[in-house]
């Protein structure tokens, strides 16, 4: 898998956000948004933890009253800053420059999240050398729902959604699987799902050391067998684990340039 | 908006304070709390007594859970016990030791990624040894487990708890709670419109459902629109 474009955003999660007067100051319930798109992990099965960070803040700040909503949608985050206008949130960074505006947040600090994805952005493929390559062909990915944060903070000048046939994958590793099946030419896919690809790579070359040692063994022992000139019985061997340990992309198109790890960078 | 710089001074530490909690809150530094109900404490791990063996904790500490009674300090305890238990090469054995070990990491957080790890490898030895034990759930378990935390798991991938999760379905239609483990992890992955039939056939089902998953139900129905967005057929139409 080649990385042909690596784009940072200037911070990753960011936010705490100031929507109305601290109304603990006033005797009122202190409420906190979280927002946070494009990771893994429902509302349902977060808000527990919420719930038990927002009853520890409102005790160490000696909050009368406190409630904390997690939510992984904007829609769902402008119900609730419109039905409960928070005082703090903690959000995605495509959600705060939407709702900065309107709502007009304040930074006040910034969040580190753990695999939270959001920080840089990556244009990988497995077919084309170079961004240019890709550009009129297919780009699988699950972050074009919010264009104007693609085009202007992660394309910027590079690229924009447009120069692509964008193809939704729909969720994280169904794009990284996609580009890796060859079944789209391109991917746009941020720094979570590049730990992923990374991840997976490297389980599957584990997984195949051990064929490719047993291949080599193979060679030596059937060269010395036939009294061949053992360079000649190597390379084809060689040629024939290279193949049996490239991905099935690049086996496909014959390809081997998979291998190379060449990469521009272009951070922001 | 334009504070007073105390003000925002004062807000700027609330929100360190804030994220500084997280890492105790989820952290296994953290002393559990609570104190180990006999119907743990009491359960003998080397086979003698009525009750006894990795099942038996298993069973006891579900029941906790169910009643909503449980403590930290009941699953730490929990997990000990099976953990000492000795394997008698069943599935059940896997199985118990998967499950106490994925409740000790429900209230960890990514704190316990070695937890989530022994999970993984005890759910897996599980399905080695009978794949159908339970209508496989030690298979729905393991799918849950990548789809909510394959991204912190060496090799995790979430779409092969996906292709787990609808392999359950599949060989067992008729359990709501399987159709509400493949909605879950289709809202978990930002995908939630394939989970809606899924949803439908949980919310028929739901009577079948223990205290615990009808919870789980009511927050995904939520988090989707509300029953009204799912638009489910009548009652036992469901796919």
């Amino acid at each position: 898998m080649r990385q042909l474009l690596v784009n940072a955003a200037p911070a990753a999660l960011i936010a705490a956000l100031a929507l109305t007067p601290l109304a603990a100051d006033a005797g009122d319930s202190v409420n906190i948004l979280i927002l946070k798109e494009h990771g893994v992990g429902s509302a349902s099965s977060a808000q527990e933890y919420v719930d038990k960070l927002v009853a520890r803040v409102a005790k160490q700040n000696e909050w009368p009253a406190a409630s904390g909503k997690y939510v992984t949608t904007r829609s769902a985050g402008k119900t609730y800053i419109k039905e409960s206008s928070p005082h703090f949130g903690i959000l995605s960074l495509a959600a705060f420059l939407d709702l900065r505006g309107a709502n007009k947040l304040e930074v006040v600090g910034s969040a580190e999240v753990s695999g939270g994805g959001g920080r840089q952005y990556f244009i990988v493929s497995a077919r084309e050398g170079s961004l240019a390559g890709c550009k009129g062909k297919t780009l699988g990915t699950d972050h074009g729902d919010d264009v104007r944060f693609i085009d202007k903070v992660v394309g910027q000048s590079d690229f924009s959604l447009s120069d692509f046939k964008v193809e939704d994958t729909r969720r994280p590793m169904a794009t990284v699987k996609a580009v890796a099946r060859g079944e789209v030419d391109c991917a746009l896919i941020d720094d979570a799902q590049q730990a992923a690809l990374a991840s997976s790579r490297a389980a599957t070359r584990s997984r195949r050391s051990g064929r490719r040692t047993s291949c080599r063994r193979w060679s030596w022992s059937r060269s010395r067998r036939r009294r061949r000139p053992s360079g000649v019985a190597s390379r084809a061997t060689s040629a024939a684990c290279a193949r049996a340990t490239a991905p099935r992309s690049a086996r496909k198109s014959g390809s081997r340039r998979w291998a190379r790890p060449t990469s521009r960078s272009t951070p922001t | 908006m334009c504070y007073p710089s105390r003000v925002r001074a004062t807000k700027s530490g609330q929100v360190l304070v804030l994220v500084g909690l997280a890492g105790c809150l989820s952290g296994v530094a953290c002393k559990p709390k609570g104190t180990v109900d006999p119907s743990i404490a009491d359960i003998a791990t080397d086979g003698s007594g009525e009750r006894a063996g990795a099942w038996a904790v298993h069973e006891a500490l579900e029941q906790r859970i169910g009643q909503g009674v449980d403590s930290e300090a009941d699953r730490q305890a929990a997990l000990d016990k099976v953990r000492a238990a000795p394997d008698d090469q069943t599935a059940a054995y896997a199985y118990a030791r998967a499950s106490v070990a994925g409740r000790v990491a429900e209230g960890r957080g990514l704190k316990a990624l070695k937890i989530l790890e022994e999970m993984r490898t005890w759910a897996r030895r599980s399905i080695e040894r009978d794949p159908q034990f339970q209508e496989m759930a030690a298979t729905r378990m393991l799918g849950t487990l990548l789809v909510l935390a394959g991204q912190h798991l060496d090799g995790g991938d979430s779409e092969e708890g996906l292709e787990l999760l609808e392999s359950v379905v599949e060989a067992h239609p008729d359990n709501p709670v399987n159709h509400l483990r493949v909605a879950e992890a289709y809202v978990a992955l930002g995908d939630p419109e394939p989970g809606f039939e899924h949803l439908c056939v949980a919310l028929a089902g739901r009577a079948q459902l223990g205290g615990e998953e009808q919870r789980l139900l009511e927050g995904l129905v939520a988090e989707v629109g509300g029953a009204e967005a799912l638009a489910c057929e009548a009652a036992g139409e469901g796919p």
